[in-house]
């Protein structure tokens, strides 16, 4: 029997005293055995991709206005729209201030699991509501990963040991990136960095190889 | 890079072993999230069961499992390889990418190294013949010392460039 990590629900917003206010809040809330972790808008959308491999990552709650500090260049919406492309399943909610606004939203209910308005989390009765709801789709979330795990186990197993059928060699694939797309997105950027480096050993060796004349002037 | 638990922490069995050094080794902070908590040899001492999983850091030397190709491809050379190549995605594009560098650039710099041996060697031979004026001989000197700083600074350079926290070899 395996006693999984904890489940951890993420956190973000640029503002560091809203940030600190709302994780007090989930924390007095949610069960000791999820874990809250808070993090500071990041510059880029690409710079989650801690956040979306760890395989304790169970729900991101993002506000929706992170570009107050100047920090982040996108909106809440903007990054969870990114982070839905990269995880398909993972509960994601938009916490906003400005309840007016919760209509302008209506356009991304595919991308995000619900509106949270701040002021239901100040009144008791609300915020156990909005609890329960993140809770719930916490468990189907993590019910999806588990089933997810152990048939990609079992088709992994079997492709090493006799052929796969089409439709099971298809699924094991879609199983795979599944699994590995936050790691892909990240490695694009890693890979942006490797190709720089390969050009500047090109140059260096180009260089290198370069044998002044008698004139004093490159061979090449 | 990251610190992994080869016998994964969140099995009870292996509980004791949370903090036990020989049980703690480096891996790719990406590796280590594909293993996750993947033990196929689970109720066995053992670390690899059948055809599935892991060579041990501690006791065996993983160059008898794979091999690397020039193209950077890691090539199984026996269980269980491939199920760590799967489990693992070893031969994803940005890993054969920067194996394929790494090797070319040991090859580089081995190269280099070579070049600076024989250059100082012919150097040192044209400062024992006779007849050289003092000039000469301090104009050989500095093209030595020139010699090895820049080559030794390229050796270095195509040394670290490529230490990306990206699957270390």
């Amino acid at each position: 029997m395996t006693t999984a990590g904890e489940p951890t629900v993420w956190l973000i917003d640029d503002n560091e005293h809203e940030l600190r206010t709302h994780r007090a809040l989930l924390e007095k809330t949610l069960p000791p055995n999820v874990r809250v972790d808070a993090i500071l808008a990041r510059a880029r959308l690409h710079d989650y991709s801690d956040v979306m491999s760890n395989r304790d990552t169970a729900c991101i709650i993002i506000d929706e206005r992170l570009k107050e500090t100047g920090v982040a260049n996108y909106q809440g919406i903007e990054l969870a729209n990114y982070l839905r492309g990269i995880n398909t399943k993972i509960p994601i909610y938009i916490l906003t201030n400005y309840a007016e606004e919760i209509d302008e939203f209506a356009d991304c209910q595919w991308t995000v699991e619900d509106i949270i308005s701040k002021s239901d989390m100040t009144v008791e009765k609300q915020k156990k509501a909005v609890v329960a709801r993140i809770l719930r789709r916490i468990d189907v979330y993590q019910d999806i990963i588990e089933v997810r795990q152990q048939r990609f186990r079992s088709l992994l197993k079997k492709s090493l040991n006799s052929e796969l059928t089409v439709d099971e060699e298809s699924e094991l694939g879609e199983l795979q990136l599944e699994r590995s797309s936050a790691i892909l997105a990240d490695e694009l950027l890693v890979l942006r960095q490797v190709n720089e480096v390969i050009r500047a050993h090109e140059r260096l060796m180009e260089l290198l190889e370069r044998r002044p004349n008698k004139d004093g002037q490159d061979a090449k | 890079m990251s610190l992994d638990h080869f016998r994964p922490k969140s099995y009870p069995e292996f509980s004791d072993l949370i903090h036990d050094p020989h049980n703690l080794t480096w891996a790719c902070r990406r590796c280590n999230e594909l293993k996750h908590n993947h033990w196929p040899a689970l109720g066995t001492t053992e670390t690899i069961s059948g055809n599935e999983g892991f060579v041990d850091p501690f006791a065996e030397d993983r160059r008898d499992y794979f091999r690397v190709l020039s193209t950077g491809e890691l090539r199984p050379l026996k269980p269980p390889a491939p199920y760590l190549i799967s489990l693992l995605l070893l031969n994803r594009f940005a890993v054969r990418r920067i194996r394929k560098q790494r090797a070319l650039s040991a090859e580089r710099q081995a190269s280099l190294a070579d070049y600076l041996e024989a250059q100082t060697t012919r150097i040192n031979r044209l400062l024992e013949e006779e007849g050289r004026s003092d000039a000469e001989r301090a104009q050989l000197i500095r093209d030595r010392t020139v010699l090895k700083e820049i080559i030794g600074q390229a050796v270095e350079y195509l040394a670290v460039a490529l230490d990306f926290d990206l699957h270390q070899q």
